[in-house]
């Protein structure tokens, strides 16, 4: 079982303290302050499809189906500027494209799981479950199988308990309530958390900036570029790190980098 | 509802599905990707939060505001989580800066 996640710290554990494996309420712990920052932007996507005429029904069914806050929103402003299905369906998919990019990186950690669970495992995956699941300290032992459980029915609940709310009472909150700010505060610390390493951090620098400059392109273009431009910036650090101080060998191995 | 939303619903709902289980799904037999690649994935969550929150807290409502109550409040969050990397303390401090400079500098 030579997985390739396991790190030097999980295969070598102290004797005093057996590693266990990962619990599904371990997953839900981890995502617990991600899954409650969700819940007001959960709210405010429920008012904005009460305000666009759905009953609760259809409300939930959209979020039950798509489960994605942002082309959700993309889809209601679309619609109601009457633009064809077509271009709505398109723009969904772009705002959505992160998703595979997500399902590539966590394909790894997923492989030995049967069929079915890959595929109820994919449908959860959101920005929240995949972080966690991405960031978490594998112990090395046992499936990731309940854990990412963890991590992705907590966030999925948040989200369908947050649209009802705000589908079925409209706007609740007072006007003075800043709640747009929960989520991204959220995402930049646990992106700090995640930006351990120079090339995570010069990933994480660059797509922030990347993604403030292009914040004007349809269709969530900014966000995919910031994302994309963000990686390879992170790659070339990596690259850098690596080759700085054996320059004779850089035509070698430069295929790992570029 | 009409036509028109039932087709968004459904077609976006399994298109978006399609998206997120591409490569579990369809890809089983691909078991060893590029070394380039996995370590471009494993940069994939810093990238994506980042750009996830940054537009968020430095441009609200679309228009750059470096200055604004979000980008400062974002600032003073920004401290705590490097200092603490704890995300509850994270999000208290800016949630209360926000609430305090958006009432301060109305």
């Amino acid at each position: 079982m030579n997985r390739r996640r396991a790190n030097k710290r999980a295969m070598a554990p102290d004797a005093a303290q057996p590693v266990m494996p990962l619990r599904w309420v371990d997953g839900a712990r981890d995502v617990l302050p991600l899954a409650v920052g969700m819940m007001p932007y959960a709210a405010v996507v429920g008012v904005l499809m009460r305000d666009a005429g759905f009953e609760v029904e259809f409300a939930m069914l959209f979020s039950v189906l798509v489960f994605a806050g942002a082309s959700q929103i993309a889809a209601l402003d679309l619609m109601a500027a009457q633009a064809p299905v077509l271009v709505v369906l398109l723009t969904m998919l772009i705002v959505n494209s992160r998703f595979m990019l997500y399902s590539a990186a966590m394909w790894q950690l997923m492989a030995d799981e049967p069929a079915h669970r890959r595929l109820a495992g994919s449908y959860l995956l959101a920005d929240q479950a995949f972080v966690v699941a991405v960031g978490r300290k594998w112990t090395g032992v046992g499936s990731l199988w309940p854990y990412y459980l963890g991590a992705g029915v907590l966030p999925w609940t948040c989200w369908q308990l947050g649209t009802m709310v705000g589908a079925l009472l409209g706007d609740v909150v007072p006007s003075w309530m800043p709640l747009g700010v929960a989520l991204p505060l959220v995402m930049m610390s646990i992106a700090v958390n995640q930006a351990r390493s120079r090339p995570a951090l010069a990933a994480a620098v660059v797509a922030a900036l990347v993604a403030v400059v292009a914040r004007g392109l349809p269709a969530g273009g900014g966000l995919l570029a910031a994302i994309v431009v963000g990686m390879a910036a992170g790659l070339a650090t990596e690259h850098w790190i690596a080759h700085r101080g054996r320059p004779a060998q850089s035509g070698a191995q430069s295929g790992a980098g570029a | 509802m009409t036509t028109r939303w039932w087709i968004v619903v459904l077609v976006g709902g399994a298109g978006t599905l399609a998206l997120r289980s591409s490569l579990w799904v369809l890809l089983p037999a691909a078991r060893s990707l590029p070394r380039w690649l996995t370590q471009a994935l494993s940069l994939l969550p810093a990238a994506a939060l980042a750009a996830l929150a940054a537009p968020a807290l430095l441009a609200p409502g679309g228009n750059l505001d470096l200055f604004g109550p979000r980008a400062i409040a974002g600032a003073l969050a920004l401290a705590v989580a490097v200092k603490t990397r704890n995300v509850l303390l994270t999000l208290v401090t800016g949630f209360v800066a926000t609430v305090a400079l958006e009432r301060f500098m109305a």
